[in-house]
């Protein structure tokens, strides 16, 4: 209720503001006018959209497509007063003009203006006290205009993707309607789950509380803002640890009355990079002497006594008229035994035809975006209106892939001189369909060379099992995707509305009110049928008969302001600033479910037609938190420039007993280059240098700080131990940088941050007797180092061509700085075999040369390579001629004195075994078999593989580079994107190696000298004395499966071609956009850029597992725009 | 001016009357508080306690039972799934403790559930000792309060069973207080006594409205919860937990067999069994799962060989472990009618197929099948294989009592608790009275000749067709035989295939107390390291148990010579 409150004061305040404005209106007199010219001072092309304007009177036009601009002064305010008039457009320093006397006529002043390499003179108005030059701030921002993005996109947060130093944007998932996932600088939590790592967003005043970024759509998009650590976003508060992401839309005209319109329009394709996922050519199946049918496994009878031919097989266990299919038969060694691991080769060359399957179920999608837009101004309200429809159907066949219908009016209401009331509403209407998000798992490797997915039954049914069973170990790969396709449904309906308002009154030149006020609501609906009728392997009643599910989620949040900022001239040099504000946003979200099994009547969607196993469920839950902000800054002679500001907060978060916590930041900026005694005589100007030091924190959970207990149909548990003196994490960063320019060309911006975040929020494990698992608890303490570089150079600029290069390289190094806590253990983000993927400690010794308390160090187990690797003891007997030495793969292996790696068959040595009673490991070794790392006999631990660092989730640094073309008419761009020394737990290469379907292991052209039995790459974990060796190892992490997972991706690649008017109308331009288009990297799986879900960690771009996640999609796309 | 700071004034106001109301209210999750606002609230929660306590062993797959079972032959599967392949090797791998050990989830559920329900049941308890607290009537009081001893017991005599030590909390501790770890013999002594409670409780309950028998939803079962049968239940877990907390041959030896005579010859007198139910529990995850038949179940020779008269087992017995089952799947014949008879394993398969098991009848024709040939699984080591499969319960699984899974499931069988009073009478050096007992299902159910000579050396009749027969050195470098075991084999003989796969651990806890585990199994879990560490201990008091490296909790070599 205090919610309703609130707004009524802010809607009363705002109200109050606005009539107070309108009772005192000036009177009518004659008007001045200005015209003239903006061009380029270095090609002397005419500027399009600069902006000239008067600020003391709060005017601004823009100019034409010939660069011309006409400002008309209302006579009312032609007073004969001393003004300025200034013009600004992107990419170029600002120019003023002096006004001595402002009086009523005409006049023309014509502006060539110079580039602005750093964009020193472009306002920023994130983590500011209000709008002020980027020379004036005091911390890193990254600013992106409709300029800097040619190529567009569906989600706001891929258009920063390689664009801003220290943002590390990636689709973690291609599957359509998926949102990539963001990280600024390095994570301030330890533990986010349920939270993210993700930065605060704030889009046209409106706080993102709710639904996906996603639904906003990037083609509105007039300018990105991002403020990347605490240093800059303490002015936010509570939740800004992880830096913030302002937002604004494109707005209405400040120039003459009359309205433009946009039409673009994109129609092009998506499919995967590659349907080469390095499936074997070969298998180890038992084939009958004809190599053309294969043995069936029997027990007692003689091998290849019965055989089978495949896809007759898979039609006789497919074509049963009933709910469920026959099982396979099972084929010889489809699950070798110990003994058979030692012996069988994976070299059988599959009869028949051969099927890619990945080339069968995926397909080249269309892509369409549609999108018209007018911009426009009438009397004192300027307006944007756009519309948008946009579908993407994915990649996979039979998917409908999702799509998006959008609405956006933006007004801009000029009541008076001095009241701007602006308006931003977002309606967003779109339709996903969730099947199949998790098929590549049993796909890619589980798929079996020899079946045609696109087969029917006699019955002209898509096949339905397709052999995985009795074919392969796990019996992966066993369902014919397609059957499902048909036959079911998981459809999601999402309807988004977003509206603010923010109202600004000048009163006078000294002080400014600003009153917002937003509302955001997303109400989805998640519809999952099973059709009567679907089929199972075996008897499923509940599924055979049909099911379904209805989810319903519907999230509100609304979030105000109200904002006094006053401006004093303290001195002849000396401007102060004062600002005091007032914030408060609420979030509510409401879920419930229900739900059964068993249709009555055949193809009656609703649940009213079922009959039994009903289910029903709901939960709410409301957060709210309020701030209380006021900042102060100083700016002497333009050259020193000292800032500092105090936040407190209160959020409903907090535990009953910590309900508030400060915020705040110090800050100077001091421009070197405005000092007299500089000279930079052209070798280094515009230098500045710049410190921030602030705080800014992340927020629990909503359940953290409660005790609770679980409440179900089944019953009441217990769940977590309650703390009322539960904490926000609280970021402190220390910021410091310099921006300058080299030989007047070269544009560089250099940061240095370290971020500490105490009371980091963590599960802590209680005593089983409490009753209470966990509690959350403030117990640690994470530690950032980053190094940002930004450079832009302007190659070439004249008349008919332009050249831009630009270049982002950043570096952040993230450590465990203290725990209170014993160590701990993370996953990795997967179901299987990732249980153990981090440690997290706050050791700081080194162990494989990376530092324990390292985040994101990934913990596994380690095979050796070489002697050294070996224990000491063990080393004198490893080498030419020795028990151990390096195979021709690379890996140290036990052949025993006087062999060799290439003798296994020559001299029949594949079967013998090193007994545990004579191996250093009281573990027996099978010849020629990779080694696991292990303790000695009689070390602590005996028996088992040694987990330790092999490796790490975080690059060692990213770099971006652009290239911004244009020649005459025609402009290329292009992004490359390389993210580089990273770690990637390459799971999907496991389930290879666990159904025997590992290109790398393929024995195809291999000599008798080289060739490998199954087992060298099947087993070693676990069951150890079932194995023979092997790096499947479980699925855990091994230094065989995690790799390297260094990229460069050309992401973005944009050729148009400017038209003009055809046939007297428009503006038209041609293009070819591609986007995501070509990988460069040594990374074996399917696409580096991965992540597996979000976990305790928070974030995909730290759980590196690559668990078949639906790969990201290039595009490649025909777009076709006009005005006019 | 006065304007704007009169503004900023009601800002303020505002921002400030906003963040006096920042107490939010969970709406999803209630507290303690919340939860025993009301007599009606305490029993909804001390209602829901047995499941709770059900849950842990049943109601999950995550739970040290798949090792369990692996390790005591029970039961065999290579895959790794809740840990079965890291615990099915010989030699034994420890039951890792270390921090972050793969299998530190399935180690934990029943130590963190049991804690729970020992908690809340303690809790409630606290409750009824407050004088100004009253259910409604002493009858109603008196239920409650036998019901909460009776789970607290069992949530404590499963602890005990599991772990080698856990922290007793009573109804006096603080909601703080986590109490001390202590042996496993402690908190044993501490379970007994709460059954004990219930059952003087539930022996002379008050009369008055809402007495017994207990509610329905309480602890599902066909069998109505009066005050007699819910004693005659306590009593039977007590004879179960007493009897096979024991850890090895000695610690068996040492039970007091005459309290569990007395408590079998009171226990239950047919099966009891719970009302499974799929989703709202009772629900038996494992034995539905093993009744899959895939790669995570198939009976290995060790124990179902000693039915043999073939001689197969004879011979598997005397290879080196590694060559056990390599040429083929164990098959053998037997006289046992718990398993398909037949000289083939056409003849088998034709005796008794699953699907014969797919009426509403609960019990099968036989206890084991020997599978279709299409449905072998070679997985893992080679002595896993065999032919048969168990399946009982198959008609539980897919269709039993109605809809597939739903329905009673036997959880404590009378065969159980007859075999305990004859483990103790055998023990006590009255074979007679033993031998009746043992008899009742030799004769009936597994049709072998009943045993006549009373005494403990005396082989099983039947000769060359004795079940069963035992194997002796039958340890991993080969060389075993096999001969008619005496009364006291033919007393576990019955118990295991009688109870197989009737409740959790069975074969493990009787094996662990008969020695009859393989050399290096462990014969309990550790306290859980997420408890040590919450408990300050740190680097070697975090340790773990069993394997062949010099842990405590390892198994010696067993009677069989494995």
């Amino acid at each position: 209720m205090i919610g309703f409150s609130f707004r009524r004061t802010v809607l009363t305040g705002l109200a109050a503001l606005g009539l107070s404005a309108a009772l005192t209106a000036p009177a009518l007199a004659q008007s001045a006018t200005f015209r003239g010219k903006v061009t380029s001072e270095k090609s002397g092309q005419p500027l399009v959209g600069a902006a000239v304007g008067i600020g003391e009177l709060g005017l601004t036009v823009l100019t034409n497509a010939q660069g011309n601009y006409v400002l008309t002064v209302p006579a009312a305010r032609v007073n004969g007063q001393s003004a300025t008039l200034t013009v600004r457009s992107i990419g170029y320093k600002s120019y003023s003009r002096a006004i001595t006397a402002l009086t009523a006529g005409e006049r023309t002043i014509d502006f060539p203006l110079a580039t602005d390499i750093n964009k020193l003179e472009e306002i920023i108005v994130t983590g500011v006290l209000e709008g002020v030059e980027r020379q004036k701030v005091p911390f890193a921002v990254g600013r992106l205009t409709a300029e800097d993005l040619p190529v567009v996109s569906k989600d706001p947060l891929t258009l920063l993707a390689g664009k801003v130093a220290g943002v590390r944007v990636a689709m973690t998932s291609g599957f359509p309607g998926s949102t990539p996932e963001i990280q600024l600088r390095g994570p301030t939590s330890i533990n986010a789950a349920g939270r993210g790592q993700g930065p605060l967003i704030i889009v046209d005043d409106a706080i993102m509380n709710v639904g996906s970024l996603r639904e906003l759509g990037g083609l509105d998009i007039e300018s990105i803002e991002v403020v990347k650590g605490a240093a800059g976003a303490s002015l936010y508060g509570t939740r800004a640890a992880n830096g913030v992401i302002t937002i604004r839309t494109k707005r209405g005209g400040t120039g003459q009355d009359g309205v433009k319109f946009n039409v673009r329009t994109e129609y092009g394709f998506a499919d995967l990079n590659s349907t080469n996922y390095g499936q074997p050519a070969n298998h180890p199946l038992q084939l009958d002497e004809t190599g053309k049918r294969f043995c069936v496994q029997l027990a007692g009878r003689a091998p290849c006594s019965r055989t089978l031919d495949f896809m007759t097989e898979m039609q006789r266990i497919n074509g049963v008229n009933a709910d469920t299919t026959r099982t396979p038969q099972t084929i010889l060694y489809a699950s070798p035994g110990p003994a058979d691991l030692r012996n069988v080769f994976q070299a059988q060359i599959w009869p028949g035809q051969y099927y890619n399957s990945l080339a069968q179920l995926t397909t080249r999608s269309p892509q369409i975006l549609t999108a018209v837009d007018a911009t426009g101004k009438i009397g004192s309200v300027g307006f944007y209106v756009s519309g948008s429809y946009t579908d993407e159907s994915g990649a996979l066949v039979g998917l409908n892939g999702a799509q998006s219908r959008r609405a956006r009016v933006n007004l801009d209401y000029n009541a008076r001189a001095d009241l701007k009331v602006s308006v931003s509403t977002l309606y967003d209407n779109s339709t996903t369909d969730l099947r199949d998000i998790n098929v590549f798992g049993a796909l890619l490797r589980g798929g079996l060379p020899g079946f045609d997915y696109t087969a029917r039954d006699t019955l002209g049914r898509y096949l339905l099992r397709s052999g995985g069973t009795g074919f392969r170990p796990t019996g992966n790969g066993g369902t014919a995707f397609l059957y499902a396709s048909e036959n079911r449904f998981n459809d999601r309906t999402a309807n988004r509305f977003l509206g603010s308002i923010t109202a600004k009154y000048f009163p006078a030149d000294w002080v400014t009110f600003e009153g917002t006020f937003a509302y955001d609501n997303r109400s989805r609906i998640d519809n999952a049928i099973v059709t009567k009728g679907f089929r199972t392997f075996s008897l499923t009643t509940g599924t055979n008969n049909g099911n379904q599910s209805i989810g319903n989620l519907d999230d509100e949040s609304i979030n105000g302001a109200l904002t006094a900022t006053f401006r004093h001239k303290l001195g002849t040099d000396l401007n102060g600033k004062f600002s005091v504000r007032g914030v408060y946003d609420e979030n509510t979200t409401m879920s419930s479910g229900h739900g059964g099994q068993i249709y009555r009547v055949k193809d009656v969607f609703q649940t009213d037609n079922l009959s039994t196993n009903f289910f029903t469920n709901s939960s709410s839950a409301t957060v709210k938190n309020v701030g209380l902000f006021t900042g102060a800054s100083l700016d002497y002679k333009d050259r020193y420039v000292l800032e500092g500001s105090f936040r407190y907060d209160g959020s409903s978060l907090f535990g009953a007993g910590h309900r508030w916590a400060p915020f705040g930041r110090i800050s100077a900026v001091w421009q070197v280059a405005n000092e007299p005694f500089w000279k930079g005589g052209g070798l280094l100007d515009e230098l500045r240098f710049r410190a921030s030091r602030g705080t800014a924190g992340s927020t629990p959970p909503f359940t953290a700080q409660y005790e609770t207990y679980q409440v179900s149909a089944t019953g009441i548990t217990l769940g977590q131990a309650g703390n009322r003196n539960l904490r926000p994490e609280t970021t402190t960063e220390t910021e410091l940088g310099t921006d300058f320019t080299l030989f007047r060309r070269l544009g560089v911006e250099f940061t240095y941050a370290h971020g500490v975040t105490k009371d980091q929020i963590l599960p802590v494990s209680t005593p089983a007797s409490l009753g209470f698992s966990t509690q959350w608890q403030n117990a640690g303490t994470l530690t950032n180092k980053t190094f940002e570089v930004a450079l832009n150079l302007p190659v070439l600029n004249t008349r008919n061509f332009y050249w831009n290069m630009r270049g982002t390289w950043d570096k952040t190094r993230t450590y465990i700085s203290e725990l209170f806590v014993p160590d701990f253990i993370y996953a990795g983000g997967t179901g299987q075999g990732t249980g153990s993927f981090f440690l997290m400690t706050a050791d700081k010794t080194k162990e494989n040369g990376f530092a324990k308390n390292r985040y994101g160090n990934i913990y596994g187990r380690r095979f050796y390579k070489t002697c050294a690797d070996l224990p000491s003891s063990v080393q004198p007997d490893c080498g030419e001629g020795k028990s151990f030495q390096v195979d021709d793969k690379g890996w140290l292996v036990w052949v025993g004195a006087g062999n060799t790696t290439r003798d296994g068959i020559t001299k029949n040595l594949w079967t013998t075994i090193l007994p545990a009673s004579q191996s250093p490991w009281n573990y027996a070794l099978s010849w020629g078999h990779p080694i696991i790392d292990r303790p000695l006999r009689g070390e602590p631990g005996e028996g088992s593989g040694r987990n330790q660092i092999i490796g790490n989730v975080f690059p060692d640094f990213r770099f971006t580079f652009t290239n911004d073309i244009q020649y005459k008419r025609l402009t290329l761009y292009t992004l490359l994107d390389a993210t580089i020394g990273h770690e990637i737990n390459n799971q999907g290469e496991g389930w290879g190696l666990l159904d025997i379907s590992s290109a790398y292991f393929d024995q195809a052209n291999q000599t008798v000298e080289t060739a490998k039995p199954v087992g060298y790459s099947w087993r070693a974990g676990g069951p150890e004395s079932t194995g023979s060796g092997g790096f499947y190892d479980l699925l855990g992490p091994n230094n065989y499966v995690v790799e390297t997972g260094s990229y460069a991706k050309l992401r973005e690649v944009s050729l148009t071609y400017k038209v003009g008017q055809v046939a007297g109308v428009g503006d038209w331009t041609v293009g070819v956009i591609g986007r995501n288009l070509l990988t460069f990297t040594n990374y074996t799986g399917l696409d580096p850029e991965v992540g597996a879900g979000t976990g305790q960690t928070g974030s995909g771009l730290i759980n590196q597992t690559d668990a078949f996640g639906f790969p990201t999609l290039r595009t490649f796309t025909f777009s076709l725009s006009t005005r006019f | 001016m006065m304007r704007f700071v009169i503004r900023g004034g009601v800002l303020a106001l505002a921002v400030g009357l906003v963040g006096c109301e920042l107490a939010v209210q969970n709406p999803n999750n209630p507290e303690t508080e919340r939860v025993l606002s009301t007599p009606a609230d305490v029993e909804n929660l001390l209602g829901t306690q047995y499941l709770r306590w059900h849950t842990a062993m049943y109601g999950r797959l995550g739970n040290v039972w798949g090792m369990a079972n692996v390790q005591s032959f029970e039961d065999f599967s290579s895959l790794s799934n809740n840990c079965m392949g890291q615990r099915v090797g010989i030699p034994r791998a420890s039951n890792d403790n270390q921090v972050g050990n793969g299998c530190a989830g399935e180690q934990r559920a029943v130590y963190y559930i049991e804690g729970e329900v020992n908690r809340i049941t303690s809790n409630v308890l606290a409750k009824l000792d407050d004088p100004t607290f009253t259910m409604g009537t002493p009858a109603q009081d008196a239920r409650a309060r036998a019901f909460a001893e009776f789970v607290r017991g069992l949530s404590l005599g499963y602890l005990a069973l599991t772990y080698d030590s856990a922290a007793i909390v009573t109804p006096e501790m603080e909601g703080e207080d986590a109490g001390e770890l202590v042996g496993y013999q402690e908190v044993m002594t501490a379970a007994l006594d709460g059954l004990q409670r219930a059952i003087d409780i539930a022996s002379n309950p008050p009369a008055g409205a809402n007495g017994f028998p207990l509610p329905a939803t309480w602890l599902p079962s066909s069998t109505s919860m009066t005050a007699a049968n819910f004693v005659r239940l306590a009593r039977s877990y007590k004879a179960r937990l007493r009897a096979t907390v024991a850890r090895n041959p000695a610690e068996r030896a040492a039970v007091d067999w005459d309290a569990v005579i007395a408590d079998a010859q009171n226990g239950i007198t047919a099966d009891h069994d719970n009302i499974t139910n799929t989703t709202l529990g009772p629900f038996n995850s494992w034995v539905s799962q093993w009744h899959t038949f895939t790669t995570w179940h198939q009976m290995t020779p060790f124990v179902i060989g000693m039915a043999d008269n073939s001689g197969a087992y004879a011979a598997w017995t005397a290879l080196p472990l590694a060559q056990r089952g390599a040429a083929a799947p164990f098959f053998m014949t037997t006289p046992d009618l718990r398993f398909p008879q037949g000289a083939t394993r056409a003849a088998q398969q034709a005796d008794f197929a699953i699907t014969s098991c797919t009426g509403p009848s609960l019990i099968c024709k036989r206890y084991f099948v020997n599978r279709p040939g299409g449905n072998d699984t070679f997985s893992g080591e080679s002595w896993g294989y065999s032919n048969y499969d168990f399946v009982r319960f198959y008609s539980w699984r897919t269709s039993g009592a109605g809809t597939a899974r739903n329905g009673p499931f036997p959880f404590f069988t009378k065969a159980e608790i007859d075999l305990l009073e004859a483990e103790g009478q055998l023990r006590k050096g009255n074979f007679a009275a033993a031998a009746a007992l043992i008899n009742k299902t030799r004769v009936a159910n597994g049709g072998l000749p009943a045993i006549t000579a009373f005494d403990a050396t005396s082989p099983v009749p039947g000769g060359a067709d004795c079940v069963p027969k035992v194997p002796s050195n039958a340890g991993i470098t080969g060389g075993g035989t096999v001969a008619c075991g005496n009364m006291f084999e033919a007393l576990k003989w019955e118990k295991r295939i009688e109870t197989a796969y009737t409740h959790y651990m069975a074969w493990y806890l009787d094996s662990r107390g008969w020695g009859d585990l393989a050399e290096g199994t462990g014969v309990h879990w550790a306290a859980p390291y997420e408890d040590l560490q919450a408990r300050g201990r740190t680097g070697a008091q975090i340790y773990s148990t069993g394997g062949t490296t010099g842990n405590t909790g390892s198994a010696p070599k067993g009677t069989y010579g494995w």
